[in-house]
């Protein structure tokens, strides 16, 4: 991701957080394992690119954020997607979808 | 074991926002780094290795201390300064505004910078507790919203403005007056000194008075 554009950049990574939250409520360390992990090493976050991302899907109301204590009781801030979230991961998977679908047909992509 | 809050709050001291925001932030970032430090021990690295692979999450610690600060500024309606010096500042300057209609109303502007006038101990003693008043409370509105000292004196000290856009303009036109008459005496030295003390330091001291409960640092805010 170092290489593209910042938009078509946060776009994703925030298609990517809410893809993985979809799934289940999750603090930040296990969200970036989970996408690194999902997209094969492909997609990764510094800090600097996934809480300051995180922290404004929580004020836009993408996100609601809650503290909780694991059984170690270690504290750990979890994220859970809230119902603008869902429809907001709807819009943006309809939108990477059509993005696809052009720069298939004009670069002759193929799809997964 | 690197102590990771530490690290954490050394390298984001510069980001400015509120205690509480700062140490959730601290804290998060902190446990981030711990879980990569214990996933790495896990999966069988040596403890410089796991150190090394927690730090590789932050290739650069200014550049991490500038996105968080971007991300909590950009998408608030109001900037920190708006919040906690202009909204309060600007509020307890429209009170003084229509105090201070009262006061020239009740006594005209004239009796009150010009010391041949007596002005009435008790609407000056009035005048100067409403100012502390406003004080008071411009200074405790911008430690409520999270000002740090210095901003809750300029929120407390904010209707100043307003004396010296009244005062500026009529202290520069009285010594513009004098001098065109060659009389840098009596006339200038009477009603400048009155303006200032009148116009200025009274109700500076009053205001000052009023922010100065306020201005250090509350232990039990700051904790919250």
């Amino acid at each position: 991701m170092a290489t593209m554009n910042p938009s078509i950049k946060r776009g994703s990574a925030e298609l990517a957080v809410l893809a993985v939250l979809e799934q289940q409520p999750l603090h930040g360390y296990e969200i970036a394992r989970r996408i690194e992990q999902e997209s094969d090493g492909a997609l990764r976050f510094t800090l600097a690119s996934l809480y300051p991302l995180l922290y404004r899907m929580e004020k836009r109301g993408w996100t609601k954020a809650t503290w909780e204590t694991t059984p170690a009781g270690v504290r750990r801030r979890c994220y859970g997607l809230t119902a603008k979230g869902v429809r907001q991961l709807g819009a943006t998977r309809r939108e990477w979808d059509a993005f696809f679908h052009a720069l298939s047909r004009i670069g002759g992509l193929r799809r997964a | 074991m690197l102590d990771w809050s530490a690290l954490v709050h050394r390298h984001l001291a510069s980001v400015r926002v509120d205690a509480r925001r700062r140490r959730e932030i601290g804290a998060e970032l902190a446990a981030h780094l711990e879980d990569a430090y214990d996933s790495a021990l896990r999966s069988g690295s040596t403890e410089a290795e796991a150190i090394a692979c927690a730090m590789a999450r932050v290739p650069d610690w200014s550049a991490l201390a500038v996105a968080v600060k971007r991300s909590t500024d950009e998408d608030a309606i109001m900037t920190r300064q708006a919040l906690t010096v202009l909204l309060p500042g600007t509020t307890i300057l429209l009170a003084a505004a229509t105090g201070m209609s009262l006061v020239v109303y009740s006594t005209p502007a004239d009796r009150w910078v010009d010391p041949r006038w007596y002005v009435h101990a008790l609407a000056a003693g009035m005048a100067l507790l409403f100012y502390l008043v406003l004080g008071a409370i411009g200074a405790a509105w911008s430690r409520h919203v999270g000002g740090s000292p210095g901003e809750r004196l300029a929120a407390g000290a904010f209707p100043l403005v307003l004396h010296v856009a009244m005062a500026g303009p009529a202290v520069g036109a009285d010594m513009l007056y004098a001098f065109s008459r060659g009389a840098v005496g009596r006339h200038l030295h009477i009603n400048f000194i009155n303006m200032v003390v009148v116009m200025l330091v009274a109700p500076g001291a009053a205001l000052l008075l009023g922010v100065l409960p306020f201005a250090r640092r509350s232990a039990r805010l700051d904790a919250q």
